[in-house]
């Protein structure tokens, strides 16, 4: 064993995983918010160390598996005291736990730097342990298949073709579909939504049948190794062809019940595998801001509660008084599976309180001026009762009125959500983006806010129902 | 010596210059057979058709439409075959050899390429390629480069991480929007710059083949 941990290929491609690693997984964390949910929603939900030492790993394993074949040596190793296989299983040994070392420094190193930087929830491990899972399979899978086909070209073939199968997944994973797609763990999101360990715990049952499917798998392969005559006697045939039937068995179940994975609001829920944890939540004390209309915070947003604060006062004077006006606004998870998820934010009316999810805002050191806009433009959106389409025509002019009232000028509303990389509402929140600039919506609109502030609350107190029920038409607005 | 006498030695001159030139050219027919087979470049053109169909279903395959990722993965994977094509069994004793040695290197990493480049374009007839043939051609010859270039450092067995490595830094700048010419998968596919670093490191992974062969190395 020592020998072969000596003379292995893995250790002189780490060096260049960890570049890969640095430039891939560790960059993705860097700007987002500091919460653990944030800083590994995309890097380990989407499985980016997997995607970056998957390739390499194969690579490397297939290059130590078809050793014996590429020296000619075959036959004379199969002379000696121990079966083949077992020296084939000392060989893999030696190069997966080289790779699984590598694994565990570098995402341990991750983890770290992560730590030193949020302040709430908890790092989400089940997620690493599935991906150690998947590292444990790309080293088995490019092991056996160097030993099956010994030859030069084994490790670039296996190494591209591990890297075509790992970018599928992730292009699939992003469908709504869940099933035996998201068996390797950089397929979709992952089951980490922006809330766990913030809003309610991380639900680990995606991980543990992807752990099943992968460790099933893995030892699947290991037993075909011993399947062939050149590896040992019939016992050893034998006791490989029960190795994997077993390991066939456990992925097989997994697989089964990846297929009965539902995405729910506080993530990937596997009915079997649930034990209640879906349903639960995290308790807190928000912190909530003083005023006629308090805005309430989780604790680990608290840090920007003067920011939404900022850019909710504006309108929230403006509608004070005014049927459905709320009397606080509260925070509340962003929902795994829904249009929020990602990088959105949602008010949804609840009267007398508005529900504010605010997912993964990349707030700064400060809120930027087009992030207040936009969290204005999605309260007026509530108050009208406009829908995830944009509301109707009346409901967009009283939009672009009350909006210009605080500051959005006509001429800048509809740019209002193009989206920029880290401020992303609109395209991500479902809802559509506001009128075009020739829009005769905006024309009425100016109109309306032309009136002096009075005939405008007064008109609003009355129609206002109107207006969300959908049956005023445009060219009732004064 | 009569005059039929030296028509004879004429004709017996002209005949051995004539079978000399036959056997020299056999010769160099069967050097070339040799040297081919020696790098294993019919096995490397059976995996490049391999990579074809791949690259055929790939293109077709719904997840995988406007994206540039999984093609560019193919495309690095057949450099990566070029790259690895280029190691010598016989490590340091084949470089007492003659003086043809080079060119035929050179020959060979050349002509690989062009079937690389022919294999994939194949495998593309009839499913939408994004950024033509010329892309294919431009990424194909560059990261075919780099990949020699990792075969005269790491040694042709370990040549593939060279492309490996590189096609995950023109992943990321796909992802990031980088836009330097020096990750050309990202440069549309007319663009000069992009066509001109490809093209030097092509030249110079063919430059380091033809005159330093792969790297020699025992490490397992």
């Amino acid at each position: 064993m020592w020998i072969e941990l000596r003379r292995n290929v893995m250790p002189w491609l780490l060096p260049v995983i960890a570049g890969v690693f640095w430039l891939d997984s560790y960059r993705t964390t860097l700007g987002q918010m500091p919460l653990w949910s944030a800083q590994t929603a995309i890097t380990i939900g989407q499985g980016h160390p997997l995607i970056d030492f998957g390739p390499f790993v194969t690579g490397a394993a297939a290059w130590m598996g078809s050793r014996d074949g590429r020296r000619g040596t075959t036959d004379l190793v199969s002379v000696t005291a121990r079966s083949r296989w077992a020296g084939q299983l000392v060989t893999w040994l030696a190069t997966t736990a080289w790779a699984l070392a590598g694994y565990i420094v570098l995402v341990g190193a991750l983890y770290s730097v992560i730590a030193g930087r949020v302040s709430w929830g908890g790092p989400p491990w089940w997620p690493v342990v599935a991906m150690g899972a998947g590292v444990l399979l790309f080293s088995t899978v490019g092991f056996v298949a160097g030993a099956l086909f010994p030859g030069r070209f084994v490790a670039p073939v296996a190494a591209f073709g591990g890297f075509v199968l790992l970018v599928m997944s992730s292009h699939a994973g992003f469908s709504d579909r869940i099933g035996a797609w998201s068996i390797l763990p950089n397929s979709g999101q992952g089951g980490l939504g922006f809330g766990s360990g913030i809003f309610y715990p991380f639900l680990a049952d995606l991980s543990i049948a992807r752990l099943m499917a992968l460790a099933g798998l893995s030892v699947a392969a290991l037993g075909v190794l011993g399947l062939r005559s050149s590896a040992g006697g019939l016992r050893r045939a034998r006791l490989a062809a029960l190795i994997t039937i077993g390991g066939l068995a456990v992925a097989g179940t997994a697989i089964g019940l990846l297929g009965t994975a539902r995405a729910e609001a506080h993530g990937v829920v596997i009915p079997t595998l649930d034990g209640g944890a879906s349903t639960r939540a995290i308790s807190y004390a928000p912190v909530c801001s003083r005023g006629a209309t308090p805005v309430c915070l989780h604790p680990a947003y608290g840090s920007y509660l003067p920011g939404i604060v900022a850019a909710l006062d504006p309108v929230l004077r403006e509608v004070v008084g005014l049927p459905g006006a709320p009397r606080r606004v509260m925070q509340v998870a962003a929902s795994y599976g829904g249009p929020s998820q990602y990088s959105t934010v949602n008010i949804i009316v609840r009267t007398p309180a508005y529900d504010l999810s605010l997912g993964n805002l990349d707030f700064g050191p400060a809120m930027s001026a087009p992030l207040e806009d936009q969290l204005r433009y999605l309260f007026l959106h509530a108050f009208v009762g406009a829908g995830p389409r944009g509301g109707t025509s009346t409901q967009q002019a009283v939009v672009a009125a009350l909006l210009s009232r605080v500051g959005v000028s006509f001429g800048a509303q509809p740019r209002l959500l193009t989206p920029s990389p880290s401020e992303t509402i609109g395209a991500n929140g479902g809802l559509p983006g506001l009128p075009p600039k020739n829009s005769p919506i905006y024309a009425v609109a100016e109109r309306f806010a032309s009136r002096s502030v009075a005939a405008q609350r007064a008109w609003l107190s009355s129609h206002l129902s109107a207006v969300r029920s959908g049956d005023l038409t445009l060219d009732k607005l004064p | 010596m009569t005059m039929a006498g030296s028509r004879e030695a004429v004709v017996d001159v002209a005949s051995a210059n004539s079978t000399v030139r036959s056997r020299r050219s056999w010769a160099a027919g069967r050097l070339v057979r040799l040297h081919l087979v020696s790098r294993r470049v019919p096995a490397a053109l059976a995996v490049m058709l391999m990579c074809g169909a791949v690259f055929q279903g790939v293109l077709r395959w719904p997840g995988s439409h406007g994206s540039l990722q999984i093609p560019l993965i193919i495309e690095a994977a057949v450099a990566a075959i070029v790259a690895v094509a280029a190691g010598s069994p016989f490590d340091e004793s084949e470089r007492t050899t003659g003086m043809w040695l080079p060119y035929l290197r050179l020959g060979a990493a050349f002509g690989l390429t062009a079937a690389a480049f022919a294999a994939l374009l194949a495998g593309s007839s009839g499913a939408v390629l994004l950024g033509g043939t010329l892309a294919l051609l431009r990424n194909i010859a560059g990261i075919t480069g780099v990949g020699l270039i990792a075969a005269g450092v790491l040694g042709a067995w370990f040549s593939w991480i060279g492309p490996m490595a590189y096609l995950a830094l023109a992943e990321e700048a796909l992802s990031s929007g980088w836009h330097t010419p020096w990750t050309w998968p990202t440069r549309p596919p007319g663009d000069v710059g992009g066509a001109l670093c490809a093209a030097l490191i092509f030249g110079v992974g063919l430059t380091v083949i033809a005159t330093r062969g792969a790297g020699v190395t025992n490490r397992e």
